[in-house]
């Protein structure tokens, strides 16, 4: 073992995988004793009294150690009699995976034998270094999770110069936010019609766009160099071609909150999954530039009204980092939305784990909208079972066909629903690409 | 460890007083690495604090630990005791190992159950019960002598794994544990002295222990050369 992970190890307390039971009970302030001072004074108290009680003096020279020991740590100099901490994290956003850095710095009067840090670090977070170089705590975590999450707390433990006393100084790190690491994408399906803006996407209606759609007779005042020279050969008459209008779309992801699912195997978990997931979609549409809102369902309902731009990513994570702490047990209704929301047409995903039976309302809502409606399927993995178990298999077998009827019954109500298995996102969306995707609004 | 070491200044004790009854504000807070010396404020060691990793203790305190114990059951009596009574060395022996390594994890509150309480403070445990071993079973002289070194030896070896930089710095700080040694067995020895209260040797004795406890408590208190206040930080002036 590593002196770094020994001082990771020692500064947790705990096991490394402890690090989400939450922050320790508040230490009492003020000075008290160490532990070493307990261990020396203890044993000598102990040979003392022994030597009391049996008569046997030499039973004393067991106490004159501790004792000396004792003086000579006493004499070590004036303990701090204010001591103040003060944390600094330069970085409070970062994505998952990344490093964050926070310096804790001591200031204190008197002397100082030792600065112990302990951390209890945030529960999407990771502690991986701690440093202490002078009075200066250097803190390295890791970002496991996205959400905004509280950073933790350090308990600087700090000693007089023999080690005798402590006192114990409280340090709130704040929080941080972690945003998700997009899943990798780059085909955008677009809806039937799209909005009268100008895009990148082909549209039905003839414009101004540089596919080519058709040829058309020529009309006084066209340009000529938009000729169609064999048509015209053919026709006898000036034929033009005619090409597609490039417009824009309108995407608003649908992100599914009502329930966290871990799957049995891995552990992943289904919401992590999701925003993942919905992230990519955001950054995939939002380098097209088209315009990308949110809304999340389940507890509170955080909405954005969809917007263009590479910062917009960054708003539209912002305002669902925190539906991981909203979890609550209310079907939301999606006609309290205001209309900038859920724009008219505008295509929408459904990310989803299909795992709560409440989002089929939801779904069964936009459908009567009349939105294109796209259900992006999140894997949520097979209950584990017994194999020799004929009832847990059959369970396995009722659960599997339930999930299909599920999937069937959007199907029947023309809503693609594609799975995203992990890795690119073009594998799930590459079948919408055959035709656009269609709602009721034709 | 003495590399890491950050002791720079010293004040004296006039102007200490002078700045402790001076109110600091709180920008006048001096750490450790910062420059202005507004306070006085300096951090005696910044070495790494012992984690779980510092196993370089551990064995060779539980051997220590299971010699201790073994040696405080009188195993010159043992060819004359009943086979029962045989169960306690290895009782002994088997708490020496379990009990004598040192805690190394931070003192935090783990429980307030007495299982938990013992096991964080099990070293002292361990040695309390050597205590009362011994003074179940009285040893003879030599070996008696014997223990009181180990059991010091034992508990300096704890602070140094256990207690961090100051206990470590015990450790190595060979007039420290020159005094502590010599205390010990300085009241071991007028412990064992066949003296009575009217006697020349009980004055003798006396004078003997009055002066060495002097000198070892000079000696060690005495500033060293790495304690001195260092002139160029300009705290000490």
């Amino acid at each position: 073992m590593t002196p770094a992970n020994a001082a990771v190890l020692r500064a947790l307390g705990a096991g490394p995988g402890d690090d989400d039971s939450g922050a320790p009970l508040a230490q009492p302030e003020g000075w008290r004793p160490g532990e070493r001072v307990l261990r020396l004074a203890t044993v000598g108290a102990a040979a003392v009294a022994a030597a009391l009680l049996s008569g046997e003096g030499w039973l004393l020279a067991l106490a004159a150690g501790p004792a000396c020991l004792l003086l000579l740590a006493a004499a070590g100099g004036a303990r701090p009699s204010r001591s103040r901490a003060t944390a600094e994290v330069p970085t409070r956003r970062c994505f998952e995976g990344e490093p964050l850095t926070a310096t804790v710095t001591v200031a204190f009067d008197g002397v100082s034998g030792w600065i112990d840090p302990g951390v209890a670090p945030g529960p999407g977070t990771t502690l991986v270094s701690v440093d202490v170089t002078g009075a200066v705590v250097t803190l390295g975590f890791t970002a496991r999770r996205w959400g905004r999450w509280s950073l933790g707390v350090v308990d600087l433990d700090l000693y007089d110069a023999g080690g005798l006393a402590r006192r114990t100084l409280r340090v709130d790190l704040g929080e941080v936010e972690v945003f998700p690491m997009p899943v990798d994408g780059s085909l955008t399906p677009i809806p039937v019609r799209l909005p009268d803006r100008l895009g990148e996407h082909t549209a039905r209606q003839s414009g101004e766009g540089v596919e080519v759609v058709g040829v058309r007779p020529h009309v006084w005042g066209e340009r000529q160099r938009r000729i169609h020279w064999p048509s015209t050969t053919r026709r006898g008459s000036i034929q033009i071609n005619q090409f597609a209008a490039e417009r824009t779309a309108d995407a608003v992801i649908l992100l599914d909150a009502f329930s966290d699912v871990a799957d049995p195997l891995t552990g992943a978990s289904s919401l992590d999954s999701s925003l993942r997931v919905a992230a990519g979609l955001v950054r995939t549409y939002l380098r097209s530039h088209d315009r990308v809102g949110i809304v999340s369902v389940g507890g509170k309902l955080y909405w954005l009204q969809p917007g263009t731009g590479d910062a917009y990513f960054y708003r539209i994570v912002q305002t669902v980092l925190d539906i991981r702490r909203d979890l609550a047990f209310n079907t939301p209704d999606l006609n309290r939305l205001p209309p900038p929301a859920l724009p008219h047409g505008a295509l929408v995903y459904a990310v989803t784990p299909l795992a709560d039976t409440r989002i089929m309302d939801v779904l069964g809502g936009l459908a009567e909208r009349g939105n294109p409606l796209v259900v992006v399927e999140i894997p949520i993995g097979d209950p584990r079972i017994a194999e020799n178990d004929a009832v847990e298999q059959l369970a396995l077998r009722l659960w599997r066909l339930d999930r299909e009827a599920v999937r069937y019954s959007l199907i029947e109500k023309g809503v693609p629903v594609v799975p995203w298995e992990g890795g690119t996102l073009d594998l799930s969306l590459a079948p919408l690409l055959r035709t656009r995707v269609q709602g009721r609004i034709r | 460890m003495s590399g890491s070491r950050l002791t720079e200044t010293q004040l004296t004790e006039s102007q200490a007083a002078e700045t402790q009854a001076a109110e600091i504000q709180p920008s006048q807070f001096r750490t450790g690495t910062g420059t202005a010396a507004l306070a006085p404020a300096f951090l005696v060691s910044a070495a790494p604090a012992p984690g779980p990793g510092a196993t370089g203790f551990g064995w060779p305190l539980r051997l220590l630990g299971c010699v201790l114990a073994l040696l405080a059951t009188d195993p010159t009596a043992w060819a004359s005791r009943p086979p029962i009574d045989l169960l306690l060395p290895l009782l002994a022996a088997a708490g020496g190992f379990f009990g004598a390594a040192p805690v190394l994890a931070r003192p935090v509150i783990s429980g307030f159950r007495l299982r938990n309480r013992i096991a964080r403070h099990r070293a002292t445990v361990f040695a309390v019960g050597c205590v009362v071993l011994l003074t179940l079973h009285r040893p003879p002289d030599w070996l008696a002598g014997c223990e009181v070194v180990l059991l010091l030896t034992y508990l300096v070896s704890v602070d140094a794994a256990a207690a961090g930089p100051p206990g470590a710095r015990t450790a190595r700080r060979p007039w420290a544990l020159l005094a502590a040694y010599a205390s010990a067995l300085l009241v071991f020895a007028a412990a064992l002295l066949p003296v009575t209260d009217s006697g020349a040797w009980a004055r003798l004795a006396a004078a003997v222990a009055v002066v060495a406890s002097g000198a070892a408590t000079a000696a060690v208190l005495r500033p060293t050369r790495a304690d001195r206040p260092n002139r160029a930080d300009g705290a000490g002036r």
